[in-house]
């Protein structure tokens, strides 16, 4: 997955607090503690965000995610191929919230969202 | 003792009934999947239908489906469901198989509702209420107030 684009959904920053509730969301569920994201191999960014609803997505690449010593895991579900899973340390800090934040782009428009 | 998805309309906002679910779509949240009403077993496939991106409100479609299809494809879920990895192509290709069929015939919805979290119902209406669903605001329908009664 190195150097591959990743995208997630939505309006840029989030507090540790959402991120603490999405990762124990997903951890519920059966995917590690984390939140989601999309990735592949020689996908951009417009085309891995037109899988999400929301106008809006940010994007970073794996090995940034990687580099600030976040673990990204491939977690493929049934109607999602290029769905990852970014995992977090228990418990989300005010500084893992910042540090995540800072690794994505500002939020671009979502071209072709899906329907 | 949770109420019942049939009621629903009347009693919101109420705990969700559908803890009994299988996820096959997750963006931080459940997308689409089986449900099933912890009070009435009454069992459904859910969509998304609309999201609102800054309160986190999602807006889900339940459609129909028959008894026993919940219990019928957990026996072809993945070993490490949620995650689509099989040991070989043969039970990956039953399990895309039965899940596209049942993505074809979720056409029209029962019931439409509002959730933040799946854990609680914020709002829910008949499906056969919505009208022109391509282009419909499925927010707006579920919250809209009704309009002055003429007399």
């Amino acid at each position: 997955m190195a150097d591959e684009c990743l995208v997630r959904a939505g309006v840029g920053q989030v507090d540790k607090e959402k991120l603490a509730e999405a990762a124990t969301g997903a951890e519920a569920n059966g995917f590690p503690h984390g939140v989601s994201a999309r990735t592949a191999s020689g996908m951009s960014g417009e085309e891995l965000a037109s899988a999400f609803r929301s106008k809006k997505f940010i994007e970073s690449t794996v090995d940034a995610i990687e580099a600030a010593g976040f673990r990204v895991h491939r977690t493929p579900t049934a109607l999602d191929p290029f769905h990852v899973t970014i995992e977090l340390p228990k418990p989300v800090t005010e500084e893992i919230a910042k540090k995540f934040n800072r690794l994505f782009s500002l939020p671009k428009p979502n071209r072709n969202p899906r329907k | 003792m949770f109420i019942c998805c049939q009621k629903l309309t009347a009693l919101c906002p109420v705990p969700s009934p559908f803890n009994e679910r299988i996820v096959l779509n997750w963006q931080d949240a459940p997308l689409e999947g089986i449900a099933r009403c912890e009070a009435c077993s009454i069992e459904y496939y859910f969509r998304d239908l609309a999201e609102d991106e800054n309160s986190g409100l999602l807006v889900y479609g339940l459609f129909d489906l028959p008894a026993g299809t919940l219990e019928r494809v957990k026996r072809l879920l993945p070993p490490k469901y949620p995650i689509w990895e099989f040991d070989s192509v043969s039970p990956k290709q039953a399990a895309d198989k039965a899940i596209q069929k049942l993505r074809d015939e979720a056409k029209e919805p029962a019931w439409v509702f509002a959730t933040n979290d799946f854990k609680e119902i914020l709002a829910c209406r008949s499906g056969a209420e919505a009208k022109d669903r391509e282009s419909i605001d499925w927010i707006r329908f579920l919250f809209e107030v009704a309009g002055p009664v003429e007399v």
